[in-house]
C-alpha cells in the first residue's frame, strides 16, 4: 500500500472539525457547495477516511505566498 | 481581514521590521476589486507561448538523453488534460538505505525497473506446420546482457506446452485446432510476455544530481514503481497528469500541472508569472477531477450561451441553447462584448448609488 500523503506533490491535508467548518463558511460568506470539490474516491480522501460532506484543509506551499490554505469539500 | 503569509512574517522577524508595515504593503500589492484576472492570465500565457512556435530549438549532443516533446504541443497536452502524453517519462529518486553505489543502481534498473519482453531476447523462430510446433531461438548475448535467468523464461512458456528445451532454444507445441491460422497470433502473444521489470517502462538513464542517483525513464507507470522498495516513495514523479490524478489525487495533479507548464515554458526560455499558472491549474481542478481547457471541459461548464458560442462551434451551441430554452444573463465578458455593452469588470462593474432620502453621501456598490 502506498502512502499517498507522504508524496512530495501532495500538500499537507487534514479533515476540518465541525466548529472550524462553520467558522470558515462564516468568514468566507459562502455555503459548502461553493467550495472546490474533491471526490470521495480520491486517494487523498480515502487515506484520510473522509466522509461525504467533510471539508478537507490543504496547506499548500505557494511560491508567492509562502504557505496558503485551500479547502475542498468531499463529494 | 488578510493574514500576512508566513514567509513575510519570518522576513519581518529576521529584519526587525514592524509586521503591520509589511501588511500594509502586502495589501496594496494584492489585486484590485473586479480585476479580470482570467483574461490577464490567458493573455500572459498565450503571449509567451506564441513565441514558442517561432523558436525551433536545436540541441547538439546527448545532453537530454530521454526525449521530451516540443514546447507548444506539450503545453497543449497539459492544458487540454490529455489522457497520455506523447512522450511519457518518469523521474525516480532512490531509497538511500537500499541503494548505495552505481552497481546497485544498475542491478535495480535491469532486474526490476526496465520492462524486458520475450521479443527483446528472441533471435528467431521457426514454425513447423507438419508437427504443429514452433521453435524459438534465443539470443545468448542479450540474455546475459540483461541479466535474465533462463529458467524464468521456461516457466513463462509453460502454458504453451513445452515439448523440448535445449540450451537457448525451446520447442513448444500449443494445442490449437487450426494451428496454421493461429501460429502467428501465438508468436505475437509470446513476444509480448513480460519477463521482468515494470510494464510500460522502456528505457532508463541514470544521472547524478546533488550527490544522489536519479533515474529518468521513457514510459511511465507510477503505481507500480511506487510499490518498489528501492525507490523513495515521496519522490517519484511522472509527467502524466491524469495518471498522477488517479494515483495521488487531485491536489497532486494540480501541483503537477503548474510544475510541468512552468518547466515546459522555461525550457524554451519563456517567463510566465507562476500566479497565472496557479489560476489555470486551480480552475482545471475545481470539480475534483482534471478538466481540460477545451470545449468539452471548462468552457462547456459556462452557464452563458454566448460565451460558449464565442469559443467554438457557434451554430451547434446556439441551436442547442434554443432547443433547451436556455437563458442568457449577460454576466460575463464575451456576451457583453458581442452585444456591445459595458463589460462587467473594473470600472464597468462599479456603480454609484444615490440614496433618495436626501443624504448626499453616495456609496459604492457592486451591481
Amino acid at each position: 500500500m502506498i502512502d499517498v500523503l507522504r508524496h512530495q506533490l501532495n500538500p499537507e491535508a487534514r479533515i476540518l472539525p465541525k466548529e472550524e467548518v462553520d467558522e470558515l463558511l462564516n468568514r468566507l460568506k459562502c455555503s459548502k457547495t461553493d467550495l472546490p470539490k474533491i471526490k470521495l474516491e480520491d486517494p487523498v480522501s480515502v487515506a484520510l477516511k473522509a466522509k461525504q460532506g467533510d471539508v478537507i484543509e490543504f496547506t499548500r506551499k505557494s511560491e508567492t505566498a509562502g504557505l496558503s490554505k485551500y479547502y475542498r469539500v468531499v463529494i | 481581514m488578510i493574514d500576512l503569509p508566513v514567509k513575510y512574517k519570518e522576513y519581518a522577524k529576521s529584519k526587525g521590521i514592524d509586521e503591520n508595515e509589511i501588511l500594509k504593503k502586502y495589501e496594496n500589492s494584492l489585486i484590485d476589486p473586479y480585476l479580470p484576472i482570467g483574461i490577464i492570465a490567458a493573455q500572459s500565457i498565450t503571449e509567451a507561448s506564441s513565441q514558442a512556435t517561432l523558436k525551433t530549438k536545436h540541441v547538439v549532443g546527448i545532453q537530454e538523453e530521454v526525449k521530451t516533446s516540443a514546447t507548444l504541443p506539450r503545453l497543449m497536452e497539459i492544458f487540454d488534460a490529455r489522457e497520455r502524453p506523447e512522450s511519457p517519462s518518469m523521474t525516480i529518486y532512490l531509497n538511500k538505505e537500499k541503494i548505495k553505489d552505481l552497481k546497485d543502481v544498475e542491478q535495480f534498473i535491469y532486474r526490476k525497473l526496465v520492462e524486458i519482453k520475450i521479443k527483446d531476447i528472441l533471435l528467431d523462430y521457426e514454425v513447423d506446420l507438419v508437427n504443429q510446433s514452433i521453435k524459438l531461438i534465443f539470443d545468448k548475448n542479450s540474455i546475459s546482457e540483461n541479466m535474465i535467468d533462463f529458467n524464468k523464461v521456461k516457466d513463462l512458456l509453460k502454458p504453451f506446452n513445452i515439448e523440448k528445451d535445449a540450451e537457448y532454444s525451446i520447442v513448444i507445441k500449443p494445442n490449437y485446432k487450426e494451428f496454421h491460422k493461429e501460429a502467428l497470433k501465438i508468436i505475437n502473444k509470446i513476444k509480448n510476455i513480460t519477463i521482468s521489470g515494470i510494464k510500460g517502462i522502456e528505457r532508463a538513464v541514470t544521472k547524478i544530481e546533488n550527490g544522489e542517483f536519479v533515474i529518468k525513464t521513457e514510459g511511465s507507470n507510477l503505481k507500480d514503481v511506487l510499490e518498489l522498495e528501492e525507490v523513495d516513495p515521496s519522490r517519484v514523479f511522472t509527467n502524466d497528469i491524469i495518471e498522477t490524478y488517479q494515483v495521488l489525487g487531485i491536489e497532486a495533479a494540480r501541483n503537477l500541472i503548474v510544475k510541468e507548464a512552468l518547466k515546459t515554458l522555461a525550457a524554451s526560455g519563456l517567463k510566465v508569472d507562476i500566479r497565472h499558472l496557479y489560476l489555470v491549474a486551480d480552475l482545471m481542478c475545481w470539480e475534483g477531477n482534471v478538466v481540460g481547457v477545451t470545449r468539452y471541459g471548462i468552457v462547456s461548464r459556462s452557464p452563458s450561451v454566448l460565451t460558449r458560442m464565442a469559443f467554438e462551434m457557434p451554430v451547434k451551441n446556439l441551436v442547442d441553447a434554443s432547443v433547451f430554452h436556455e437563458k442568457e444573463e449577460f454576466k460575463y465578458l464575451f456576451n457583453n462584448i458581442i452585444t456591445n455593452q459595458v463589460i462587467p469588470v473594473g470600472t464597468g462593474k462599479v456603480r454609484v448609488v444615490v440614496k433618495e432620502d436626501g443624504n448626499n453621501g453616495g456609496n459604492k456598490e457592486g451591481s
